[in-house]
């Protein structure tokens, strides 16, 4: 009776582990999840100083292309030991650059007498956060700002500021 | 007998010796300067309603109010001598301002409008004028109540009277329903009209047997009222115990007491609700019970909002810090008092009042054990060992998975614990820390939802002109090489009808020469 009874099981669990391997074969998983979980530790603020134009291209190019992963400037240290703790990679003493310890979130500002309406912060703000038709006043929408300093570079009046929060 | 209601965990604590003079309203004369303080935020600038040397009357509104703030209202007549920013005493980084009023002692009030018949008017309304008159609610948490009754319309069945007090030995609450008892049922109604209500139930601790009786003689003839006797044990005041131990039902995580149908008001705001429908009183002054350790001094006092809390404690004659330790809240939940120019706020319940001795043992913190003390004793079933080591290791998930936002430090754990160990502390650190992550999560997902959207923005952008581009190209390359054709043609014709045109001409003129020359 009880030889039945583990013959029955055993001949059932081997059809279903059957089934199971054949689904896995025939739909494999995308490999997107693990680009998804090294997106969320980086600190989104957008900043390009990486040499990719995001944080989301980063992160593939880490997993697809072998990057390194000591690119980000504004992690710092603590972003590289939870990189290496995700990814099961030893860390080198090479790689810690000590410079930057902590990561404070700024914004930025325009002053709205000096500006010209040249609209061309608008094309390379990474969120869009800048509205401003040309010939007309620019603003930033300060809840969308990730302060990445990038508009400040192409301003040909000066007339853009960090302001701390 | 009726049914005594109870709930898991809890210390019972010693009874003292109740005196009659406990349950008068003692008053407090009026002080030449007032201090109130109001919260500031960064975007409502032009928040403000008075200007420095300007009259202002008893009960005018100060500042204008918001989504999320109600109007404050002066509490006398008088000048208005500085307006200035000022932090806490308990956060630095919060930015107040302070407002001084110097007193006229005239007592100028402004015109206040009274209602007899408030069914006349619309819930919509009645919400509005509790709205502008200033009414907060008065347990401790200054969340808005008309917000609170906004929420409710339509969503809820019982409505919930707090009468106990969270901490033993204050006896504000009791004293106020001694006194005050017909205009708090006149605020029961005018709550229950709002919102429409089927049930109201009273909430009171078994110790208080006199009000239970005066109150079991004045509701035998209504249908709506009903009375709940609840155990004396320490933490009770809590609004997640309280429905817990009424209705066996638990309040879901990160959600309200509406979303499941009941709805909750302290005894005092209820109070301050009539004062405000009926009366047309904005909220100027609250109760206030002091309490003395050798309790010689123990009394409830009816004072201003604004008194600084310098000036009443002169006029009980007592010493400033150096003779005295001075906390605000209750026995369990106490916080030292640093900065005395700070005046009486709208959601303090009490002060304490301790001699200060020299001998003072210090208390050795030694390791956890694993007694598993605190986890009997904690009234909403947490786990605070193993909360204690998750925060001491800076373990952030693994914290918030056994629900530490849930914990509504009531200190029992720390009195109970063996070996000393401040657990609040760590709790309330680790609180703070979860706050901030959960920020940091939002702004991350939206910067990141904005990034994606651009991107597609821009994808789509190239995809139209590079359609567009090939389109208009290959359009104009045929119609070019037509236009070209055809101009050629046009062109080589009209040249070669000119020559024609020119050619007979000539023809023709050679034609009639030759005729003239024949003719001569």
């Amino acid at each position: 009776m009880f030889i039945i009874i583990i013959l029955v099981f055993s001949i059932l669990s081997f059809l279903l582990g059957l089934i199971l391997s054949y689904t896995d074969y025939i739909f494999p998983v995308k490999t997107e999840a693990l680009v998804n979980k090294v997106n969320d530790i980086l600190p989104q603020s957008q900043c390009a100083q990486c040499g990719y134009s995001g944080c989301y291209p980063y992160a593939k190019a880490i997993i697809n292309k072998n990057e390194k992963i000591n690119k980000c400037v504004p992690g710092g240290d603590d972003l590289l030991i939870k990189m290496s703790k995700l990814l099961n990679l030893d860390k080198n003493s090479k790689d810690v650059n000590n410079h930057n310890a902590s990561f404070v979130y700024t914004k930025v500002k325009i002053d709205e007498i000096n500006c010209v309406g040249c609209s061309k912060c608008v094309l390379f703000c990474p969120v869009d956060a800048i509205i401003g038709a040309p010939n007309f006043v620019h603003t930033v929408i300060q809840n969308s700002c990730t302060g990445c300093n990038i508009c400040i570079l192409h301003c040909p009046t000066n007339c853009i500021k960090i302001v701390e929060e | 007998m009726k049914k005594k209601y109870n709930f898991s965990g809890g210390v019972k604590c010693l009874p003292i010796n109740q005196d009659t003079n406990k349950y008068i309203i003692n008053y407090v004369p009026y002080p030449t300067k007032f201090f109130i303080y109001v919260k500031y935020n960064t975007l409502k600038k032009n928040m403000l309603r008075v200007k420095i040397n300007q009259k202002v009357l008893c009960g005018e509104p100060l500042t204008f109010g918001d989504s999320s703030s109600v109007p404050i209202h002066s509490p006398t007549s008088g000048l208005i001598e500085n307006v200035e920013f000022y932090s806490k005493h308990v956060d630095l980084n919060q930015e107040n301002i302070k407002i001084t009023i110097i007193s006229d002692h005239l007592e100028q009030w402004i015109r206040l409008k009274k209602i007899n018949n408030y069914k006349l008017y619309s819930p919509k309304s009645l919400i509005k004028i509790i709205y502008q008159l200033g009414i907060v609610g008065l347990g401790g948490a200054q969340f808005s109540s008309a917000k609170k009754l906004i929420l409710s319309i339509n969503k809820v069945h019982t409505l919930i009277i707090n009468a106990v007090e969270s901490d033993p030995y204050i006896t504000a609450d009791y004293s106020l329903m001694h006194n005050y008892f017909n205009e708090i049922f006149i605020g029961c109604e005018i709550i229950s009209w709002i919102s429409k209500v089927e049930k109201i139930l009273i909430v009171i601790q078994e110790d208080k047997i006199e009000l239970i009786s005066k109150i079991q003689l004045l509701i035998e003839n209504k249908k709506l009222f009903k009375i709940c006797i609840l155990k004396k044990k320490y933490p009770g005041g809590s609004s997640k115990i309280i429905i817990k131990s009424l209705t066996g039902k638990e309040i879901p995580n990160g959600k309200h007491a509406i979303d499941i149908g009941y709805l909750i008001f302290n005894i005092s705001t209820v109070y301050a609700i009539k004062r405000a429908v009926i009366n047309g009183e904005p909220l100027i002054h609250r109760i206030i019970s002091l309490y003395d350790y050798q309790n010689n001094l123990s009394k409830n006092f009816l004072i201003r909002i604004g008194t600084p809390i310098n000036f009443f404690l002169n006029y009980l004659k007592i010493d400033n810090n150096l003779n005295y330790k001075i906390y605000l809240g209750g026995m369990f939940m106490k916080d030292l008092l640093t900065n005395l120019n700070y005046s009486i706020s709208k959601d303090m319940n009490s002060i304490l009042i301790k001699k200060y001795k020299k001998k003072n043992k210090k208390l050795i913190n030694y390791s956890c054990i694993n007694c598993g003390y605190c986890v009997q004793v904690c009234p909403i079933n947490l786990l605070p060992q193993k909360l204690y080591l998750y925060s001491k290791n800076n373990n952030h998930k693994d914290a918030k998975k056994s629900y530490i936002m849930d914990c509504i430090e009531c200190r029992i754990c720390e009195k109970v614990c063996p070996s000393n160990i401040n657990l609040v502390k760590y709790f309330k650190n680790e609180k703070k820390q979860q706050n901030k992550i959960k920020i940091e999560i939002n702004q991350k997902k939206i910067f990141f939802d904005l990034f994606q959207l651009r991107e597609k923005r821009i994808l789509s952008q190239k995809e139209n002109i590079y359609k567009n581009k090939n389109y208009f190209n290959h359009l104009s390359l045929i119609e070019s090489n037509i236009l070209e054709k055809l101009s050629t043609k046009k062109l080589i014709s009209n040249k070669e009808i000119e020559k024609n045109i020119r050619k007979e001409i000539l023809r023709s003129s050679i034609k009639r020469v030759k005729l003239k020359n024949k003719i001569l």
